[in-house]
């Protein structure tokens, strides 16, 4: 038996294709502009790499801010509750997710089952998410998937002190100016995100392990600067992008 | 063009001619064209229960107040404008003193009309963010709503405005600014907030006597600028009609303990507005509300709800989004009961001492209200009701500009998980601006909160 998460987020929809709880394939492509027509071409796509149709999956759960437009969906739950499902699967012990995403980030406690105590979010402001590296990244001309490789260079990081995205990026130019190194201007980012992060975590309280999910779970310099404002190292599953459509397909395949 | 509007709101064709001058020229005042017209009678069928007559009536009650705050300076010779919090007892009595003054919260006025049924605030806001407020200021909505409506020349200037400092200072600070750029007189009303924080709900003498001398010194200069005496008598006689009116409110709220949840909150949120100002018409709210009881009374026997017997029932921490009855709505179509919102419920209850001095009636009960008194008393009454209703969880809508309800929400959250072990939820946004929140990411927020609460609910059984 299939069964199918789709996780449309602002930045990237993913989706996960499980069997026996296990995942057997995933797809990550941009959201773009049209929710629609890309929760279908993704759907295809991920059914397509073990070459089956969708009369195939017996079940689909669709998640993410997305999650209302995949018409195809049996059911709808929150990217918050299939993060929650989807890092105790892969991370048993896991207490505490933090998830950043490109529109938001997340502090998410949960128990030992897998379902959520508590979490807080960071929305309205991009500060702190995925899209405030996009534009911090645009704005020292280096390739996003390049931060993290350069803040670990920087050994004396900046101070941002903006908390606002636009105000940030002006900040940086600043910081540009004054001739401080893109390494430790990076890294003063990352200790800024870092200290958002924490703050959220005061909100809900951390124990035990804990994950980091997200696309920027794959920079390591915003790892190191996590781990050493909380003083802890940080589990980041094989795939932290697919943790949301993993978690979906896993609520599929148990209750849907 | 506004028939149809009207008659949504309850006027009958006849009221209609009869109103046609005060109607066009309030309509005119505020670019209330076509399109908005339409926009509003879609946002009213969608948001209220305009089936039922006691709904239109109340909608109509709210219409009227427009029409007189718009119309106040051609129709009444001087005009007093009030801000919150305060007692509203203090302004029904001035209303009462004489039908020459114009009384009024203009704020919340436009918040009901233009923002709730309407759905057209943004003029406001943009008008007070180009005088003094910008945006992003993290100024609160209400405070810009009064700048805007003066900004915009929609409202005349006041001949006095009363300013409550008592626990906000942006409001008294909002009307210093209006003073300044349009002339309004501005009349301070201070209180003392050094009472201990473990002390409520006991208040100190001290302070409610120093408070009694503030409402007394602003009578005065009441006086003074409209010539018109506010009297004991007139103050027993406010707080006589607006607690009948609680009475009253306070039957309806009490089914709403009933399961499943007879009624909507966007209907309710109609008849508890009225608790908190003064209006022109008590006798029709009065009847409406008792109208209302009836009709929610005839849902509760018939066992009817907006939503499934059992749902889950929360407690909704400060204000519903004022402006934006379509949250709770939201909340609602995702299955969770909420049966009241924490400051409305504080707020309607009526005092628990008639003192022989009326102003001391409202100063007491004034200074009992754990919200307004300190974070301790607050966390008191709300594991008070929280208890007393027996819900299952809190859904507390931060408002984030305010330094009174806004800023202990984090406090409050800690101190309620402790005491209460149950799911809680922050949602962050303006209660009066609409503008300062996405719909998108609160119904994540409130849907997470669902799926937690359904694990407590079934972990508990």
């Amino acid at each position: 038996m299939y069964y199918l998460g789709v996780d449309i987020g602002a930045a990237t929809a993913k989706a996960a294709l499980i069997r026996d709880q296990s995942l057997c394939a995933e797809v990550i492509i941009d959201t773009g502009p049209d929710i629609r027509e890309v929760s279908r071409r993704i759907a295809a796509e991920v059914l397509d790499k073990v070459g089956i149709g969708m009369a195939d999956v017996q079940k689909i759960v669709a998640t993410g801010y997305g999650r209302i437009s995949v018409d195809f969906a049996h059911k709808r739950v929150t990217e918050i509750t299939c993060h929650a499902k989807g890092v105790h699967q892969l991370v048993n012990e896991a207490k505490t997710i933090i998830d950043i995403g490109g529109q938001d980030s997340k502090a998410i406690r949960i128990d030992g089952s897998g379902n959520v105590l508590d979490f807080v979010m960071n929305d309205k402001c991009a500060a702190g998410t995925g899209r405030f590296l996009e534009v911090i990244a645009r704005a020292l001309e280096i390739p996003i998937g390049d931060l993290g490789a350069i803040s670990l260079q920087g050994n004396e990081p900046c101070t941002i002190s903006s908390v606002c995205t636009v105000f940030a990026e002006s900040e940086v130019v600043s910081l540009r100016a004054e001739g401080k190194s893109r390494e430790n201007i990076v890294a003063g980012i990352h200790k800024s995100i870092a200290s958002r992060i924490r703050a959220m975590m005061g909100q809900v309280g951390h124990e035990g392990v804990i994950v980091l999910t997200g696309g920027v779970a794959k920079n390591k310099g915003l790892i190191k600067a996590l781990e050493d404002d909380l003083s802890t190292c940080l589990r980041i599953p094989e795939f932290p992008q697919l943790t949301g459509a993993f978690g979906a397909a896993l609520i599929a395949s148990n209750n849907c | 063009m506004y028939s149809r509007l009207l008659e949504l709101c309850g006027f009958t064709p006849d009221e209609i001619k009869q109103e046609k001058y005060r109607i066009e020229k309030t309509f005119s005042t505020l670019k209330m064209g076509e399109k908005e017209i339409i926009a509003a009678e879609k946002r009213i069928e969608s948001l209220y229960s305009v089936e039922l007559l006691s709904v239109r009536k109340m909608l109509k009650i709210w219409i009227k107040e427009l029409l007189a705050l718009v119309m106040a300076r051609e129709e009444k010779e001087k005009i007093v404008y009030a801000i919150m919090p305060s007692p509203s007892e203090s302004y029904l009595a001035a209303m009462m003193a004489s039908d020459k003054l114009y009384v009024g919260y203009p704020d919340y006025v436009f918040q009901v009309t233009l923002g709730a049924l309407f759905g057209n605030m943004t003029p406001l806001f943009e008008a007070a963010e180009r005088s003094g407020m910008p945006a992003g200021g993290g100024h609160c909505g209400l405070n810009k709503t009064r700048l805007g409506a003066h900004a915009l020349g929609i409202i005349p200037t006041g001949d006095l405005g009363m300013a409550w400092g008592i626990v906000c200072d942006e409001g008294p600070k909002t009307d210093e600014l209006i003073h300044e750029v349009f002339g309004m007189p501005v009349s301070y009303i201070s209180r003392c907030q050094d009472d201990p924080l473990d002390r409520y709900p006991d208040v100190s003498e001290r302070s409610v006597e120093f408070l009694v001398g503030e409402i007394k010194r602003a009578y005065a200069q009441f006086s003074d600028v409209t010539g018109v005496q506010i009297t004991n008598e007139l103050v027993m006689q406010a707080i006589q009609t607006i607690f009948g009116y609680m009475q009253g409110f306070g039957k309806l709220q009490e089914l709403m303990r009933n399961d499943p949840l007879p009624v909507s909150q966007a209907d309710m949120i109609l008849f508890v507005m009225v608790t908190q100002l003064c209006i022109r018409d008590y006798a029709g709210a009065t009847e409406a509300v008792q109208m209302f009881y009836d009709d929610v009374k005839k849902r509760v026997d018939r066992e009817e709800g907006i939503l499934p017997k059992g749902a889950p029932r929360v407690l909704w921490g400060n204000h519903f989004p004022l402006t934006d009855p379509g949250i709770v709505k939201m909340v609602e179509e995702i299955g969770i009961a909420v049966p009241f919102s924490e400051i409305w419920y504080v707020t309607t209850e009526p005092p628990t001492e008639i003192c022989e001095d009326p102003v001391e009636t409202i100063a007491r009960r004034f200074a009992t209200v754990g919200l307004l008194t300190s974070v301790t008393g607050r966390i008191k009454d709300v594991i008070r009701l929280f208890n007393d209703w027996q819900l299952d969880g809190i859904l507390w809508f931060n408002h984030i500009p305010c330094k009174v309800i806004g800023t202990d929400s984090l406090m409050v959250k800690k101190a309620l998980k402790k005491e209460l072990g149950v799911p809680i939820t922050v949602i962050e946004g303006d209660i009066y601006d609409a503008r300062m929140y996405n719909r998108q990411q609160i119904r994540t927020r409130v849907e997470s909160f669902a799926e937690m609460l359904a694990t407590h609910v079934r972990k508990s059984a």
